[in-house]
């Protein structure tokens, strides 16, 4: 060897020796003749090639011996330089020419004997066959020759032997093979290779295909759709895989130089851009991230550059067209323009202009970013759950899409791709097989790994009464069929016409598979740790994006109860938790009481009414309220009649004995009706203050104040709704108090006396959100990085408090407070969250922009609250 | 030739004049600038200050308004914050009052001693006394007084923006209304429930039949309810609801959300992409 390896130069240690015998000629393999640019061409991607076959492929020298191929061959395709070339250095070794064929450095001289010998052998051989050519073969290797120069010293010898007239030696002598590329049989083989290469070629070219790119600057913008279909094929072997990975180099090649002609030379870098921009958005799936990232950064300084270069807006803009809609490539022109849009020296009209194109090309918002990785996802979300059809080959650009621009982000890609499985299993449209191909592709893409999101989201689906069961059934198929999910098999799949109860049963299979019970005796803390974020997994995952009032009013209270015993758990009081996650709260049912019997003209009612009405001394009312007292409730006209004797009946005692028994009753609504219809703003009488007074157990301002009729009204207007509400929605009671007592337990565990019998819900809150504001405040460095945040998230609890008008709205802004408050601490703590954070703030957006009631929105940010103890239960510790 | 001069004179003083007047009516397309978000907050106060009718009013809002959101999509939330409050000058409408400057504190927290100053979410007023008296008094067959109210238009527009704001069907609202003010005319009772009968000379108080229900309901428990609800907005007493059962069924059960500058395109009709304003037309070029 004439280098170790230690020495090689980076373009021998890729392609070869021959490669590094020096010159443009050696680099490509390429001979002095060259007939044709597409023989430097395929010359070109041959060596490319086998740089990326090399191991260090992904290395700054093999980006550079592939940027020194792409200047040989622009060297070589001038033809005037060529000949200079020519001159200066050798020929080139072909790249796919067999080692026998090689030339060999320690050549030995071509003896007349030697050759006499060759040409026997091709005699006795019958002539130039493949006998000769083996045997040849063996001499030239005997002799430590090339056969080759053999070969070529034979058909020299015909020549001069042919100036010698009548003196043939030999016959018939071969042309010097042109290698693997031409000659005899070599030609048979590849006619047959190239005749295969073209069928393969045509039943490509038969497929519809997009539309041609516009190369000129002037192009329209997309405005029409566009029949084609994807022209990329993800079950392409490998080697078109190569291909199109060599080729970015180029691309990205032309746009860095691109931008440096922008400023010099407008118009002709316009032109050219129009050609590169076509194949970036073609290729774009081939470029690594980061050169993805400077290649758009490269877009987004050519446009401002050419502006800066006076031209005009109408020009500028359809430069970043580009047809086709497919999802790929609707991802990266508007990822592109978004990029774009957020360079600051772009002027507004420019901008306006970019936004309008951007408009017409994707529905999906169109943000600003430095960044275009973010946005091709935003815009791969959005596609996901708009497209409405079952298009597999819409699916496999959109996933090869997706794909690429993850990159290493996993739970980034899951997300999308259980995102667009929920959207199409909701679409009630009967599923075909397009579907089943579909639903393969997507589940073959997931891992469904053990603790997987995957696994926890497929609960869900069975239980939720939106998604299409045909659909679903599918699903299961292809999950059966196609995964590396473990743990199901073929009695896991479920019937297209399944009923409720068939889902729910292949819901407890997968459950049973997937997530085995665990035992509750002996189980150390790791164990407990581990039960918890089970179930804090399997109740944030079941919880649907939109939900009635009355799934709602039972899942925030298990979310919050599932949410305390995580809280308990991290503050390190594992009991507690324990004993909370054996033992949830849950809702008694309770029937609503019927007021409306209170309310009718009962003819029981009417008649106690009138007799009572009637009663002129304690001693008449006596027996008639015996009556009532086993009864705990009355009739609106025996309310009236005791009304009217407390206000209208000159003896102390009937009137006292009125007041006592509507003061026993004061929470029936008939009482507080009746009283409210003896109110007046004219002049209260004492007795009518007695009464009110009495009855409210409150205080009221002095009879002749005109703020005693409307304070009395006020309160019994609330005295109303209270019994009202108790009749009617008891439940709302329940969950209010159960709620108060998991508050309490918090407080309790810090430290804290609560009573959840004196205060509701949203002042235990209160006060633990105080508490968590305060120790934010101690936490130096950290509190500092909080600082802006936390500005803004108290200046917006003031502004909700001050707005808050009921109890329900208040839990809810203490709430809301302590979601942002959770959320900006882990953002400070735990590095490398925030792309958690921020998907989870989406979805949080999403649910809460649907929610149709302060009570759904109370279970969704419930449902946040407990994803944000989640990750503090991952990242191993409280904040 | 002095004729001429005085001519001249006067034409050179109309001129002048008509030059003066096109200043003084100042045409803000030409100095509104969406890369200059304070562009939009001194000309809009400018033209708030001027205007003098409603059409003046609306355009010189929309331009705040515009300048507010301009503002906080580029991050300068402090002209943002600026903007909304110069919306509450001559403004009337306390809940519009306090949503400009709740969104004022959330864009720029350092508003906090003039939002606790300023703020007022008032939503009573006489009318909407006026609004729940009568509603009470439909409910207790007191038909005359609450038909007096009734046909108040300032009363009925109280009773409709509480309903409103309960996010309940005002058409509904209407209905169970003119359902209780409408009778045979026959009250024996006046609205007292029990009349007087002579029966073998003696005076016996009995319930009074003239009404389909009881007094002080409405005959059926969701439109007194309803009502209930309503009486209870205009009295601005939802606060005093502890329970959250009282207030599920008072109809307080609305979505709650905080004010965001979003509210402020579709309030005032501004489309942010449209930041020009040409020949009184908001347009997407100059």
């Amino acid at each position: 060897m004439s280098q170790s390896k230690s020495n090689q130069t980076p373009v021998v240690r890729f392609l070869g020796q021959d490669a590094g015998r020096g010159g443009p000629f050696a680099l490509l393999g390429l001979p002095h003749t060259i007939s044709s640019d597409a023989v430097i061409n395929r010359a070109v991607q041959q060596r490319l090639r086998q740089i990326d076959c090399h191991p260090h492929r992904g290395t700054p020298d093999a980006s550079e011996v592939r940027l020194a191929i792409h200047s040989a061959a622009s060297q070589l395709r001038d033809p005037s330089l060529r000949e200079h070339l020519m001159r200066r250095w050798p020929e080139g070794t072909p790249i796919d020419m067999p080692k026998a064929w090689a030339t060999r450095k320690a050549t030995q001289k071509l003896t007349p004997s030697l050759m006499r010998r060759a040409r026997m052998i091709v005699g006795s051989s019958g002539g130039w066959n493949s006998t000769a050519r083996r045997r040849l073969a063996h001499l030239a290797r005997m002799n430590r020759l090339g056969a080759l120069e053999i070969i070529k010293a034979l058909g020299g010898q015909r020549g001069t032997s042919a100036r010698q007239p009548g003196h043939d030696r030999g016959g018939t002598l071969p042309q010097l093979p042109l290698g693997p590329s031409g000659g005899g049989g070599w030609l048979g083989a590849y006619a047959i290779l190239g005749l295969l290469g073209c069928s393969l070629i045509v039943t490509v070219l038969l497929r519809p295909g997009h539309e041609a790119v516009p190369a000129s600057p002037g192009a329209t913008a997309m405005t029409e759709p566009d029949l084609g279909t994807t022209t990329k094929n993800t079950g392409i072997p490998s080697t078109v895989d190569r291909d199109r990975l060599t080729h970015y180099t180029a691309i990205a090649h032309e746009l860095d130089r691109l931008v440096a002609r922008a400023s010099t030379e407008p118009q002709a870098a316009m032109e050219r851009f129009g050609t590169v921009y076509a194949l970036f958005v073609d290729e774009w799936t081939a470029f690594p991230l980061d050169a993805l990232q400077r290649a758009t950064v490269n877009i987004a300084e050519f446009i401002v550059r050419l502006e800066a270069a006076g031209v005009e807006t109408q020009r500028l803009t359809p430069l970043l067209a580009a047809a086709g809609t497919e999802p790929d490539r609707e991802m990266i022109v508007a990822g592109v323009i978004d990029v774009t849009l957020a360079s600051p020296q772009l002027s507004t009209e420019t901008r306006a202009s970019l936004r309008m194109l951007r408009e017409r090309i994707s529905s999906s918002e169109t943000i600003p970013r430095q960044q275009v990785r973010p946005s091709i996802i935003a815009i791969a979300r959005h596609l996901a759950l708009q497209h409405e059809d079952d298009d597999p080959e819409w699916w496999a650009s959109w996933l090869q899409a997706v794909n690429h621009a993850s990159g290493t982000e996993q739970h980034e890609r899951d997300s999308l791709l259980i995102e667009a499985l929920s959207a199409r299993l909701q679409d009630q449209d009967n599923p075909d097989a397009q579907w089943l191909q579909v639903a393969s592709s997507l589940v073959r893409a997931l891992g469904w790994q053990s603790g997987s999101d995957e696994r926890y989201w497929l609960l869900a689906q069975f239980g939720d009464a939106q998604v299409s069961t045909a659909r679903l059934a599918m699903l299961t198929e292809a999950l059966v069929s196609s995964s590396a999910a473990e743990g199901v098999d073929a009695r896991m799949v479920l019937a297209r016409d399944a009923n409720i109860s068939q889902r729910q049963q292949l819901e407890d299979a997968y459950e049973g598979a997937w997530f085995p019970a665990q035992t509750a005796t002996g189980a150390g803390e790791g164990q407990g740790e581990s039960d918890l974020a089970n179930q804090l997994r399997i109740a944030v995952t079941r919880f649907d994006t939109r939900v009635d009032d009355e799934r709602a009013l039972h899942e925030a209270l298990g979310l919050t109860a599932i949410s305390t015993a995580a809280v308990l758990y991290l503050q390190g009081n594992t009991q507690h938790s324990q004993e909370l996650l054996q033992n949830p709260p849950t809702l008694k049912s309770t029937d609503a009481v019927d007021i409306g019997s209170q309310l009718r003209n009962d003819a029981d009612d009417r008649a106690w009414a009138e007799k009572v009405a009637n009663c002129n001394s304690a001693a008449e009312l006596r027996p008639y309220l015996d009556t009532l007292l086993s009864s705990d409730s009355i009739g609106i006209n025996s309310a009236h009649a005791l009304v009217h004797l407390a206000v209208r009946e000159p003896e102390l005692e009937l009137r006292e004995l009125a007041i006592a028994q509507l003061t026993r009753l004061n929470d029936q609504i008939s009482v507080l009706l009746a009283i409210d219809h003896a109110l007046t703003d004219q002049r209260v009488s004492s007795r009518l203050d007695d009464l009110v007074t009495s009855v409210l157990s409150t205080t009221l301002p002095n009879r002749s104040d005109p703020a005693w009729f409307i304070t009395a009204r006020r309160l019994l207007l609330v005295r109303m709704s209270d019994s009202l509400g108790r009749s009617q929605q008891p439940q709302f009671n329940q969950l209010e108090h159960e709620i108060a007592s998991l508050m309490a337990m918090r407080l309790h565990s810090l430290g804290f006396d609560a009573d959840p019998d004196l205060q509701g819900p949203e002042a235990l809150l209160g006060t633990l959100n105080q508490l968590r504001r305060m120790t934010l405040q101690t936490q130096g460095a950290r509190y500092d990085r909080m600082e802006g945040a936390l500005g803004e998230i108290d200046a917006q609890a003031i502004v909700m408090r001050a707005r808050a008008e009921s109890t329900l709205q208040q839990y809810l802004t203490e709430l809301v407070y302590e979601m942002q408050l959770r959320r900006t601490e882990i953002d400070a703590v735990f590095p490398g969250t925030t792309g958690v954070l921020e998907n989870l703030a989406r979805d949080y957006n999403t649910r809460m922009d649907g929610a149709d009631s302060i009570l759904q929105q109370i279970a969704h940010t419930q449902h946040a609250i407990a994803q944000l103890l989640m990750i503090e239960l991952e990242r191993g510790g409280s904040t | 030739m002095n004729s001429a001069i005085r001519r001249s004179m006067y034409m050179i003083g109309a001129t002048t004049l008509v030059l003066l007047l096109g200043f003084s009516s100042t045409q803000p397309a030409a100095t509104l600038d969406p890369g200059q978000p304070n562009s939009y907050l001194e000309q809009g106060e400018l033209l708030l200050a001027q205007a003098e009718g409603r059409e003046e009013t609306r355009r010189a809002r929309q331009i705040l308004a515009m300048g507010a959101v301009l503002a906080h999509r580029t991050g300068q939330d402090d002209i943002a914050a600026s903007c909304c409050i110069a919306l509450v000058d001559g403004q009337d409408d306390p809940a519009l009052i306090s949503q400009a400057w709740d969104l004022a504190l959330m864009l720029d927290p350092s508003r906090l001693a003039a939002w606790a100053q300023q703020r007022n979410m008032a939503h009573a007023t006489d009318s909407s006394a006026l609004g729940a008296e009568c509603l009470r008094l439909a409910r207790n067959a007191e038909v005359g007084d609450a038909s007096a109210l009734y046909q108040r238009a300032t009363v009925r527009q109280a009773i409709r923006d509480a309903a409103l704001r309960l996010g309940l069907p005002v058409q509904d609202v209407t209905r169970v209304i003119d359902g209780l003010l409408t009778t045979t005319g026959r009250d024996e009772c006046r609205g007292r429930v029990f009349s007087t009968q002579v029966h073998d000379g003696e005076s016996v108080r009995v319930l009074c039949d003239d009404h389909t229900h009881p007094i002080a309901t409405t005959g059926d428990v969701e439109s007194l309810r309803m009502l209930l609800a309503i009486e209870l907005e205009c009295l601005e007493s939802s606060t005093g609801l502890e329970d959250w059962a009282s207030a599920w069924s008072m109809h307080q059960q609305r979505p709650f959300e905080a004010p965001s500058i979003e509210q402020l395109i579709e309030l005032y009709q501004i489309d942010p992409a449209r930041p020009y304003l040409v020949n009184g037309q908001w347009s997407s070029t100059r």
